[in-house]
């Protein structure tokens, strides 16, 4: 029998340990530490990476191959790590899919004033050029189909198709509704001594996924909310002050209106597609603000059966 | 732009997530404390640039945005992925500093690449007996290994309090935030830091350090009588103290603590 080297016996334990303690803590060991999901393919082409962008740098990340490019834009507050669950699925179709962090969230830097959706389309365009891509078919959930469209309107020649999922065109009742929520939990989030405020952010979090996302990932979403470089409260209000309804009516890119049963804005992408009933439009049924974590096979097929229509 | 630069370089275990201040000064390498990522040191970038340094920090691999190992690792494993933030950035030789858990690898960064390192200073050297590595260890298993995730929310708060009974009378309840997301942002779990430090045996390793070499603390961190002890091994390394503070003196006295490492690294 050979003599074990120190690290056979820290993994051997690490195992026992596992094996000893059970399943809960199997989770909260690795789903915050899974990046990304662990199929060996994608690991090893997987890259991070900084582009200079009009605020400073921008965040990404790039599964790489010559498939064709796939911008895929986050939902606030959060970052490119939303999509950790479908990059790999992305990839696996032939597809070279790239994740941006919002500029003031994740990693990238934070624009030097309060933002708005139109300021925040620039810097997708500034992965494009670091990675000496032309054009590219660009995704966005919530916040991030916002942003997709100024991207759509604001730079045309980068853009092959749009996606979106969930468009907001709001009515000034809900727009009201959706800056109250925002002064609530976000801009009056007080961090107290007490820890409070992180149980609190927990709960407001957990409530958008109607208990379908393990406390773990919940956990990581939190940590997304608050890592940023700028207020984590911005994405949501340039959201809420952003008029979709007069951006709609300009989109002339071929476009995809994607979204849930279950979400909470799923009647606005019903106004939506009234108003563009040019557009492509997938739903499916139930899950919630996390569709992407809640449905992943399901939101990648629809989303590729759209491009490779 | 008052940020430092940040960049990946390839290192054994996949990307290694760095900042660094640039400029022409003395590199500096930053080696942080767990379970924390290289924003331990963001009170102090700006401060060192000032003083014609370059500071580099470097997230330890698993945490901050650094991959992690596919493995529960070593302290002499996580040394072996700062060389890379070097190669990544032509720099030759650097001065390393590492605070607690950082003082443990950037010892061992100078036992295994001595070439690469100018000089050495150890922010909370670690020479426990096994004796006192029990409680150390039972912390990790009970707050670290063992913490779940709860429905309500109340994990988080339980986290916060752990971190916060070390803040100094009147610290800012949004830097402790940040700590504790520090903690949780990490791509590998977040336990594996101190899990290695407490496996560690500094008392073996401390005798073979070759470089010059300062010992740095403060009265009131935890480890401050480690820090007395390491000197008596090594009554050839120089000695600094700081009064006062705890394990963030990073950010409790940031203009002192940087004195300190600049005099050490420019004389």
């Amino acid at each position: 029998m050979h003599k074990l080297s120190r690290k056979e016996i820290i993994r051997a334990a690490a195992i026992t340990l596992t094996t000893l303690l059970g399943t809960q803590w199997t989770m909260s060991q690795s789903v915050i530490g899974t990046f990304p999901r662990k199929t060996e393919s994608n690991i090893l082409h997987q890259q991070r990476g900084y582009a200079a962008g009009p605020y400073g740098q921008v965040h990404y990340l790039d599964t790489g191959g010559d498939g064709p490019p796939l911008i895929l834009l986050h939902q606030s507050p959060m970052t490119l790590r939303q999509y950790e669950n479908v990059y790999g699925l992305f990839a696996e179709r032939g597809y070279r899919a790239i994740g941006i962090d919002t500029p003031g969230y994740g990693q990238s830097d934070p624009p030097s004033f309060v933002p708005t959706i139109e300021d925040y389309a620039p810097a997708t365009v500034a992965v494009l050029d670091h990675l000496a891509i032309a054009k590219a078919d660009v995704i966005g959930h919530h916040t991030g189909a916002l942003i997709a469209t100024e991207v759509a309107l604001q730079f045309p020649e980068r853009i092959t198709n749009l996606v979106m999922h969930a468009p907001l065109p709001l009515d000034d009742e809900q727009r009201a509704a959706y800056m109250k929520y925002t002064e609530d939990t976000e801009i009056n989030l007080n961090p107290r001594a007490s820890g409070e405020h992180l149980a609190e952010l927990f709960r407001s979090r957990n409530s958008w996924s109607h208990g379908q996302i393990s406390p773990t990932l919940v956990t990581r979403y939190i940590a997304e909310a608050l890592i940023g470089y700028g207020p984590f409260w911005w994405g949501h209000n340039a959201a809420f002050k952003y008029d979709h309804s007069l951006t709609l009516p300009k989109i002339s890119h071929r476009t995809l209106v994607i979204i849930n049963t279950g979400d909470a804005i799923y009647s606005n992408a019903q106004v939506a597609m009234q108003m563009r009933p040019d557009f492509e439009y997938i739903e499916l049924a139930g899950g919630g603000g996390d569709i992407v974590d809640q449905q992943s096979d399901a939101w990648v097929s629809a989303i590729v059966a759209f491009l490779n229509d | 732009m008052t940020f430092p630069r940040r960049g990946y370089a390839d290192g054994p275990f996949g990307q290694v997530h760095f900042q660094d201040c640039g400029g022409d000064g003395w590199p500096l390498l930053l080696c942080h404390q767990s379970p924390m990522t290289s924003r331990q040191f963001d009170s102090v970038y700006g401060l060192f640039l000032e003083k014609g340094i370059r500071a580099i920090g470097v997230d330890t691999p698993g945490f901050g945005n650094s991959s992690p190992p596919d493995h529960v690792p070593t302290v002499e494993e996580y040394a072996t992925a700062f060389p890379s933030v070097l190669d990544h950035l032509n720099i030759s030789q650097a001065a390393v500093l590492g605070h607690h858990t950082g003082a443990l690898i950037a010892t061992e960064i100078s036992l295994q690449f001595p070439d690469r390192v100018d000089s050495l200073i150890l922010n909370g050297p670690c020479p426990f007996t096994e004796e006192e590595l029990v409680p150390w260890r039972e912390y990790v298993n009970v707050h670290e290994k063992n913490f779940t995730h709860k429905e309500d929310g109340s994990h988080l708060q339980e986290m916060y309090a752990n971190r916060w009974q070390w803040a100094e009378p009147g610290s800012d309840p949004a830097l402790y935030t940040r700590y504790v997301v520090e903690s949780l942002q990490g791509l590998g779990p977040f336990w594996y830091g101190h899990h290695a430090a407490f496996e560690y045996d500094h008392n073996k390793t401390l005798p073979k350090i070759t470089h010059r070499t300062m010992i740095l603390i403060n009265t009131g961190d935890v480890i401050y009588e480690q820090a007395k002890k390491a000197h008596t091994m090594r009554p050839d390394f120089e000695f600094s103290e700081i009064q006062g503070g705890g394990i963030d003196i990073t950010d409790q006295r940031p203009e002192e603590w940087v004195e300190l490492v600049s005099n050490f690294v420019r004389t």
